[in-house]
Order: C-alpha cells, then structure tokens, then sequence
C-alpha cells in the first residue's frame, strides 16, 4: 500500500496535465509501481466525480436540535472513547440529568449503562456528597431496581471533571408500551404493578426514596431476558416479565427531584416529571418528600397504567399553574374514564393519590397488599368517601389563602420572567456588546432560580405549617423578602431579578416602602455587578420610575424615566422593545405632567417599535396611546383614539381566551372612555365583559380581577344604582383584606367608592363609617391624591349630615398635606371652596372671605380654569352678601353671569341669575330681582324656540 | 456570579494556545459548546418553533458573540473557528446518529430518556451521509492531519478558502489544492469505490 504522502505527490503533479502528458508522467513516476498508480488514477475519477460532493454546506439544524445536542456533553465523546474505566459503546439516549451511553467497564468487564451527569457547577465537596450517596445506593439489591454498581467522577475529553454513575443496563420496554404492546388486561397490569411496589418498598426500607418514579423510568424485561443474563449476582426467580426501575434514588444526590430543579434544568425537562410528582414535591417542600410521595407517585403510575391517562390535566400548563392543579384539583376518578374500575380498583388509585400524605398508603407495601387483596377477591383496606371529604372541606376552608398565594406566585415570576426574556432578547441583539458569562444561560437560570426561590416560599404556605393563619400576599412578600439574602447570597443575580420582581409587587399592593427597600438593595446589586451604564440599572431605573409614579410623585420620576431612556438607547439598537418601554414610560410620565407635545411622540415611537415585534404589548400601548389622545381634548385627537380604541379592541378579541388578560385592560380602558363620554350603560357592559374575562383567565381573587371589580363600583354608581354600588363593595372588602393584606392602598379606593355609594343612597351613617375607615388608613407615604381626596370626601359626608365643624377639621386637614407637600392650592379648590362653606356656615365670614381670595388667587386665570374661578367667585358674592356688602357681592356676580354666559353654559347663568335676583330681594331691590328672573326666564327658552 | 466572564476565559484560553499551551485546546472546545446553547437558548426565545440556522452561519454567529472584534487577534481567531468547526461536526454528527437511531426503530429501552424527536427537517435524500463521512475524515485525520482540518474547517466551519489559510498558516493555494485533493479522496471513501486507500504510515 502507498502512503498517503506519495500518493498525492503523485496525484498533484499530474491533476493538471491532460491526456498523453498526463500518461506520460504518470507512467515515469510510478514505473513499476501499478498500486500506487491505480490509486492515483482512482482519485483522479473520483475527483472529476467530486464536483458537487460537499459544494452545498451541510443542512440547516432547527434551534431545538441544536439546544439539544450541545446540552449534552454528548458531542465531546467519540464512540470508543475512554472515559474513567470504561470505553462508551454507543449513546443511548439523553435525559435531563444528561447523557446515557451503553459502556464496557474494565474490571469487572461488564456492559453498563453509564449516565454522564450535566452539571456545570460542581464544587468538589459537592462531589464527594455525589460518591458518597451513591454509594449507599449501590447497597440496593432487588430484581426489581435496576441496580446502580459505581459512582464517581472522571476527567471528560475536555479535562473537566464530569460526574457519573454505572448502572445495570436493562434491556427492556418501558412499562406502558410493554403493556400495550402485550396487550396486557386489567389483572395482568396490576399484577405487574404489584412487583413494581415490592421493589420500591425493598428501597424504603433500606432508606431510599426514589423521588422520580415515572413509567418511563420503570421498563420491563421479559422471562428469558432475565434469566438469560446475570448481573451482579441477581438471579431472578420470577417467571413473568420482571420490571425494572431505574435511577433509584438518584434524583435526590442530582437534586432534581423537586418541582423545579437545579440550574440548567430547563422547563422543557420538567414536563414529563411533573405529572407524577406529589403535591408536596410541586411545592419545593424538601422537608415534606418522604416515601409517601413516592406512593403518591405510584398511584399516578398506575392510574396510567390502568387508564392510559394521567389523573390531572397539566398539558401546556406553566409550573405555576401545574401546581396548582395538582396542589388543589380533585383527580379525575378512574372509574369515569372506563368504567369497569369503579369501585375497589378506584379507591386503590384514589388513596394513593390523596393530598395529604397522612392520608395516602403509608407504604408501598399496603398499597401491594390492598392490589392483591383485590386481585384474590378479598376486602381491600382501603376506604373512600370519609378521607377525601374531610380533605376536601379543609381545602374549601383554606381557598383564600391558595388564591392569594397562587395571586403572588403569578405576579412575582409574571415580572421576573418578563424581564428575562426582554433581556435575553436585548442582548442577542446587541451581539457585541460587553457580556459579563453567558448572558442567555444566566437569564434562563435565573428565571428559574427566581421561580424556585418562589416555590419553596408557597412550601412556607404549605397547610401543615400554617393550619391556623391565612397568609397575605403581603406576608408571603415579606417573607420572601427577608430570605433573598440568606438564600440568595451566592446567586447575586437571581438575587437582583427577585428583588427587582418584589419591588413591582409590593408596588402592586401600595407598600411603598417595602418597595422602595428593594429598589435601593436591588440597586445596589445591579451597579456591582452590571455598572451603572447597563441594561441591569435601568431596569431598576423602570421599577423606581413605576415607584414614584404610583406615589404621583411625577417630578421625580421624570428625570428617572429619561435616564433609563437614555441608558437602553445608548446600549441598545434602536427597535429593542426594551428601548421601547423606557420610551413608553417617559412618554406617559410627560403625559401626565400635561406635556402632551412630548409625551405623545414618544408613545407612538414606542407603539410603533412594539408593532414590529408583535404580541400583546402592541394592543396595551395602542390603547394607551388612544386614551391619552382623548385626554388632549382635541377634536382630531378625539377621532383618532375613537378609531385607534376600536381596532385595538378588536385586535384583543381576536386573540381569544389566551388573550383574556389584554383584552379585559383594554375594555377597561374603553369603558373608562365611555363613562367620561356620558354613556355609563356601554361602560358597564364593558367593565362585566372584563371581569367575566379575568375570572376566567386568572386564579380566583387575583388581584386584576380584584382591580376590575372595583371598575364595576365605579360604573354602577355613575348608573345610578347606587344600592348595587354598595353592595358589590361589600362584597369586595372581605376578599381585598384577604388576599391583599388590610393595609393595601386599594382598600381605601374601595372605602371611598362605598362611602360616596352611601350618600348616594342616603345612608349617611354607612358613609361616614366607610370613609372613616379609609382615613385611618392614610399615612405619611400615601400619595398626595389620596389623602387629600379621602380627607375631602370625609368633609363632604359631614357636610350633607350639617356636622360643619367636623367637615372644616377635615378641610384643614387636607391642605395641610398639601401645604406640606407643596402642592400648587390650584389642585386643591374644591377642598378650599368646602372650607370657605364650613366657615361661612359657623358664622365666620371673614375667615370664609379672606379663604376665598386665597383660593382665587391661587387659581391661575387661564381657560382651564374658568369655572373653577367662576364657581368660587359666585361663593365669594354670597359671602359678600351676608357680610352685608350686597352692592360689592352682585357686581361680582354680574361679571361672573356675563362670563358664563359668554362660555355659553346656559343652565348655569340661569342659576346665577336666581342668586342674583335673591340677593337683590334680600337687599330690597325688586326691579333688579325682577329684571334678573326675567334675564333667566329668557334664557331657559331654548334656542331654537320661537 | 464569577469574575471570570465567558469572554475574558475565551481570550485567556486563546492567549494560552498562542504561547503553545496545547491542552488549552481542550478547554477551547466546552466553551464553544457553551456558546452555543447560549445562542440556542437566545435564539429560541425569539424564533418560533422549528426554526433552522445554517450550521456555518451559526459558527460565524456564536464567535461573534463571543470575541470582541479588537480582542482577539486572527491567530487567536483561528483556533477559535477551528474549534467552532469541530464542535459543529460533532453536532451534526450526533444529529445524525440521533436520526438513525430514530429511523432503525431504537431498539434500546433505556428510555429514563426522553426520546429525542427530530426537529421537523428530516434529511433530504441527496443529502451525503453525515456519518460515513465523519468515519472517512478520522481516516484522513490519521494520514495527513492537515487535510482533515482543511476540510472540517471549510464544510463544517464555513469558512473561505482566504479564512482557512489564515487560520492554518498557509498559502490559499495550497487549501485549494488540499481542499480538491481532500474532497477527491473523501468522494472515493464513502462512496465505497476505494479500498482503504492511503491509511497509515
């Protein structure tokens, strides 16, 4: 054979030569050689040949295989290769822990099935708990578990320590295929499930607990395979096929035995697993797995196996959610999928899959035993009816607490997760821009970190532990609060997004300064470990803009909200959505300072980056955009967001039920429209519409539904119905106090609602009662707003009950607050008119005069605020009146009849004209009184009359 | 959160293969894989469902996002691109494995295992058989090793004849000219024409 080198030498000297050139110096260089001239002369053929052999690039793999393969190690391994004592044979397969290979160990030779474990992080204390525990479970020996011969670690072809653990290779089917595949009947499968519970009961009683038992992980040999091979020792006596489980134990040494697991399991992964896991499992509840859950985990596989369904219906549903489900949800029963399980065979199934672990078998053996009681015709243990409703009435007791803490699971990884995503996107994006490790894998971990911290707090919930006392969405905050520091100290970055997701969540309840703890600390972390020119700050930038925001503090925000603006745009291409958020945010703040020509601007830039990449922000941004349109009061503008509101509205319902949640904001905001258009029947139609919509998409008593209930108020009251008012915010309270905690800044919305649905209706006991309690609600950090509308709506309630004193103190008390805040008296005319009416009524006029030309000349004198001047002006001619000024009193208020004439308010002036007339009476000027009546009487024709 | 950045260890690991650290090279490899789950995962929050990159682009992509431009200089470029090349061949080859192993039915119960489902493209029929070709190549490896680069570094990296000399310290002539003697002998290996041809020595 010529080598390789000759051979090219050859083939090179002749390759471009043709015909007889080409033969002649093939025959001179090769001579007698004919082998090597053959094979230069094949290569030549074959290089005509080749023209298009590999010209076209290799064909394009989908993302999905590409997260798959380089998930796994697997690629760095080479069939053959050695790792430790063993040369892999072949891959086998890949699971979440990492990749399977069929292997040769060196001593003692045997074939094994090797699991090479994924694990980036390992620290060599870590490691040697890894061998040790695995050690333990090698001491398992039973037919039935797959046994697991060694553990250890071994440098991989890259050098890394790459952990791993031998186990006996099975060669069978996985349990339901083996059973469908024999078409195995009812007796035969529980038959064969009785030996899987022997086996798992071998395991409990040498101390170990599977934690992952899942058909997939249990696989069945047939009589000759087992006794054809011998591992290890174990000879198998059974005739029948012998099922096998595997991975005994390993989840707890891998850590992947809990609802969401170790970092850089992804979600994916976990969806097979979840169905199977207990309710004390799904809740991270370390402490509450013992071999319970894993008769819990039994009975799921028999109800599958027996049924070819899985008892809850988890498909397509977030871990949240799966929870949930299987944390409150009865199981389906087994008898109503086929029905000849009813009976015995139900109750098995359903005691093992009982909630509470108490309840369930307390072995695997009692569960076998009561499978081959029934299987010989005998009574089985097992009782239904009594356990479950005793459960069941617990679990109806408790519904409040599961919500409100379902509720604050949403919120708070609702806002972690988006930020991620936003960020992972950000930075693909950005490409080149500085990284700190592996942007995407760090925002996925720690979207998943978050939201595991966030379980683990719902296992703080947990019934058993907190039987007696109903938690709030406000103590889980807290709690969670006081453990991002403990638990988080060595993921500073999961650390940064938990804080950054309970600040919006406390911000979401009005505890302000909870929020503002975790902004600061959130802060902090950020500027450590991302600098203060990062995408990192100006998230928090975001969440302390939103902070201001919901304290009205706009002045404040504002040069926050352009920071953030200015940080994204430096960092960022210009159609990040990121990007169009901070525009979004500064755009709305400018809004609400009154700076429409600047703000709108940026909401249509932001609207129009969101429409590129699609999704429902576009439809939230679309109908923001049309209600501040409606709020420049321009006709144009007013078209605009009529058009704008109605596409969008459309845009939401198409999206269908998944949309539920933009849809019923945005019906919000298009019934707000109507209110303030004077159309409050369409308005209420639509704010049940987005109820109707939230219950259906949110848990029971989220707080957006919550939010929409309190629309409902608002609407029933500008109906007239202030009865219903009232009733649907008593209806309200209890759930608020509940869920939200009773210091939630919207139970005094509520207050307020109640309070003037009870003057409404006349009851002005239950209206004083109401607004008292908002007012005791009040502290030094409620937004100006508030204060002083509750305060105001205080004194109103004393007024219509002639309590005048009482009404002036709560005047006084809110423009102190706003004097403290210095806030502009321009917002406060309507308390210091009140005031000036209190004092005229306790006989003080010229402390009423004096308080009315403070007020007016508080007031700007711009066309803005024409009536409010206007109004208070007629109140400062009354005042004049019964100081005994007449003359002074009616000049003022002819000029302000002319004025509201001229501002063609017709009703008014004829009310100012019956003042005039009746002051004129009192003065004894009859001619002018009549001459006023006259002017009214005049004006009440309408125009078109003759 | 370590000190020690995806990027900062990539430029100290090519620093350490420029001062003639050979198993750096070992260490150059994870962390291109790494790179690339990364750019999965980014990617995948983006794309829908079943999206495909060319693998080629997809090693242009993840050393763009990995190296700075001022960074690294083309030396340190290249080991990168010749690692990128080889973590892709590795890729496509399990890829391939992981559709045969699909196709022929499986056969192993080892199923603890999700079963990998392929991602929608099932491979065209003139499409050349991934796995006889990566056989040939280690063949190819072992005779002339330069061959074997030239080739990984050009069908499975991507790159163009002027980047693969660059990255081989070699003229352009000689890649093309290893390029069509690579591609001639490869042709006759899986094509199943050749008899071992040119193995050893």
């Amino acid at each position: 054979m010529s080598s390789l080198a000759r051979v090219r030498e050859v083939y090179e000297r002749v390759v471009d030569l043709e015909g007889p050139d080409r033969e002649r110096v093939l025959r001179e260089v090769c001579g007698a050689d004919g082998a090597l001239r053959s094979e230069v002369e094949a290569l030549l053929r074959a290089g005509q040949d080749a023209q298009s052999f590999m010209e076209n690039p290799p064909s394009a793999v989908s993302l999905e295989e590409l997260a798959a393969i380089a998930s796994t190690d697997s690629g760095t391994f080479r069939k053959g290769e050695k790792f430790g004592a063993f040369t892999l044979l072949e891959p086998l397969g890949q699971g979440g822990m990492g990749v399977v290979y069929m292997a040769e160990q060196d001593r003692p030779r045997r074939t094994v099935a090797l699991k090479l474990i994924r694990s980036p992080f390992l620290s060599p204390q870590l490691l040697r708990r890894f061998e040790q525990e695995a050690q333990v479970l090698g001491l398992l020996r039973h037919p039935g578990i797959a046994q697991i011969y060694e553990a250890g670690s071994a440098p991989g072809p890259d050098g890394r320590v790459q952990p791993y653990y031998a186990m006996e290779l099975v060669r069978g089917k996985p349990l339901i295929a083996f059973a469908n595949e024999r078409g195995l009947g009812v007796r035969d499968r529980l038959q064969l499930f009785s030996l899987i519970c022997d086996a798992v009961q071998h395991a409990h009683q040498k101390g170990v607990i599977h934690r992952d038992l899942k058909p997939a992980n249990i696989l069945v040999e047939d009589a000759e395979a087992t006794t054809g091979r011998s591992f290890a020792g174990t000879t198998s006596t059974t005739s029948g096929p012998q099922p096998k489980i595997l991975d005994f134990g390993v989840a707890r040494i891998t850590g992947s035995d809990i609802a969401v697991t170790t970092a850089g399991t992804d979600v994916g992964q976990l969806v097979g697993t979840i169905p199977y896991m207990s309710p004390e499992q799904v809740r991270g509840d370390v402490h509450g797995i013992d071999t319970r859950s894993d008769v819990y985990a039994l009975g799921v596989v028999l109800f599958e196996l027996l049924t070819g369904r899985l008892p809850y219906d988890v498909k397509g549903k977030t871990i949240a959610a799966a929870a949930m489900t299987i944390t409150n949800e009865e199981p389906t029963s087994p008898g109503r999928i086929i029905a000849s399980l009813r009976g015995d065979i139900e109750t098995i199934v359903l005691k093992a899959l009982e909630k509470a672990p108490e309840r369930r078998y307390q072995s695997a053996a009692e569960l076998a035993s009561d499978v081959r009681r029934h299987l010989a015709d005998l009574p089985i243990i097992a009782r239904p009816a009594t356990t479950a409703y005793q459960f069941r009435k617990f679990a109806r007791r408790n519904k409040a607490l599961v919500g409100g803490i379902i509720a604050a699971f949403v919120l708070l990884t609702a806002g972690v997760v988006g930020t991620s995503i936003g960020l992972v996107r950000a930075r693909s994006a950005q490409r080149l821009a500085e990284q700190r490790e592996s942007e995407a894998r760090i925002a996925a971990r720690t979207a998943e970190n978050s939201e595991q911290f966030l379980i683990s707090m719902l296992s703080a919930a947990n019934p058993a532990v907190s039987r007696n006392r109903e938690m709030t969405v406000r103590e889980l905050l807290d709690e969670a609060a006081l453990k991002v520091d403990a638990q988080l100290a060595e993921e500073p970055a999961v650390a940064f997004r938990t804080r950054l997701a309970l600040a919006r969540t406390y911000l979401s309840i009005g505890a302000f300064d909870q929020a503002q703890a975790q902004i600061d600390a959130g802060d902090a972390l950020a500027v450590r470990l991302y600098g203060d020119v990062s995408v990192e700050h100006s998230l928090v930038l975001s969440v302390l803009c939103e902070y201001y925001q919901s304290r009205s503090m706009i002045t404040e925000a504002l040069p926050v909200a352009q920071r953030s603006l200015d940080i994204r745009a430096a960092l960022l291409p210009p159609d990040d959505i990121l990007v169009a958020r901070a525009e979004y945010a500064l755009g709305r703040l400018q809004v609400s300072a009154g700076k429409y020509s600047e703000g709108l601007p940026r909401i249509r830039t932001a609207l129009g980056i969101m429409e590129k990449h699609g999704g429902v922000d576009a439809i939230t941004y679309a109908s923001e955009l049309a209600s501040t349109l409606r709020r420049t009061r321009k006709a144009e503008d007013a078209k605009e967001a009529d058009a704008l509101l109605e596409s969008t509205l459309q845009r939401a319902r198409a999206l269908g039920p998944k949309g539920g949640a933009v849809t019923s904001a945005v019906l919000l905001n298009v019934a707000s429209l109507h209110e303030r258009r004077g159309d409050p029947k369409k308005s209420k139609e639509m704010v049940l519409e987005a109820i109707q919509l939230r219950e259906a998409f949110y848990p029971p008593n989220h707080p957006n539904i919550l939010y929409a209930r309190l629309a409902l108020v608002r609407s029933l009251r500008a109906n007239d119905e202030p009865a219903e008012a009232r009733a649907q915010s008593d209806a309200l309270l209890e759930p608020l106090r509940r869920v939200m905690g009773p210091d939630a800044a919207i139970l005094s919305d509520v207050l307020r609602e109640r309070a003037h649905a009870c003057m409404e209706s006349h009851d002005l006991d239950c209206a004083l009662a109401s607004i008292r309690q908002a007012v005791d609600m009040l502290h030094d950090k409620t937004p100006f707003v508030f204060q002083s509308t509750t305060l105001t709506i205080l004194a109103e309630v004393h007024m219509a009950r002639n309590e005048w004193n009482d009404a002036l103190v709560a005047c006084d008390r809110a423009l102190d607050t706003a004097r403290a805040r210095k806030v502009p008296l321009s917002m406060m005319h309507v308390t210091a008119q009140y005031r000036a009416k209190c004092l005229l009524k306790l006989g003080r006029g010229e402390e009423a005069l004096a308080a009315v030309d403070e007020n007016l000349a508080g007031l700007p004198v711009v066309d803005e605020t024409l009536a409010a001047r206007m109004e208070v002006s007629a109140f400062k001619a009354e005042i004049l009146d019964s100081l005994g000024r007449a003359t002074e009193g009616q000049a003022l208020l002819r000029s302000v009849i002319d004025q509201v004439h001229n501002a063609g308010d017709a009703d008014w002036t004829a009310e100012l004209l019956e003042q005039l007339a009746k002051s004129c009476d009192e003065a004894g000027d009859s001619a002018g009184a009549a001459q006023a009546r006259e002017r009214a009487h005049s004006l009440a024709k309408p125009a078109g009359e003759p | 959160m370590s000190d020690t950045t995806a990027q900062t260890e990539v430029t100290r690991v090519l620093h350490a293969i420029a001062k003639g650290d050979a198993r750096a090279h070992n260490e150059l490899l994870p962390l291109v894989y790494e790179e690339l789950r990364k750019l999965a995962a980014a990617r995948m929050a983006q794309e829908p469902a079943g999206h495909t990159l060319q693998p080629t682009a997809l090693v242009h992509e993840a050393y763009l996002r990995l190296v700075k431009e001022e960074d690294a200089k083309w030396q340190g470029r290249g080991h990168f691109f010749a690692a990128a090349a080889e973590a892709m061949r590795r890729i496509l080859i399990e890829r391939a494995r992981r559709r045969g192993r699909i196709k022929h039915g499986g056969g192993h119960g080892h199923v603890s295992v999700e079963d990998f489902e392929p991602g929608g493209s099932k491979g065209s029929p003139e499409e050349l058989d991934l796995l006889a070709l990566d056989e040939s190549l280690e063949k190819l490896k072992k005779a002339d090793p330069r061959l074997e680069r030239v080739v990984t570094l050009r069908f499975f990296g991507g790159l163009s004849v002027e980047q693969t000399a660059e990255v081989l310290e070699v003229s352009e002539r000689t890649v093309k000219r290893d390029w069509e003697f690579a591609r001639a002998w490869l042709f006759r290996e899986v094509s199943g024409t050749g008899e071992n041809a040119g193995g050893g020595s």
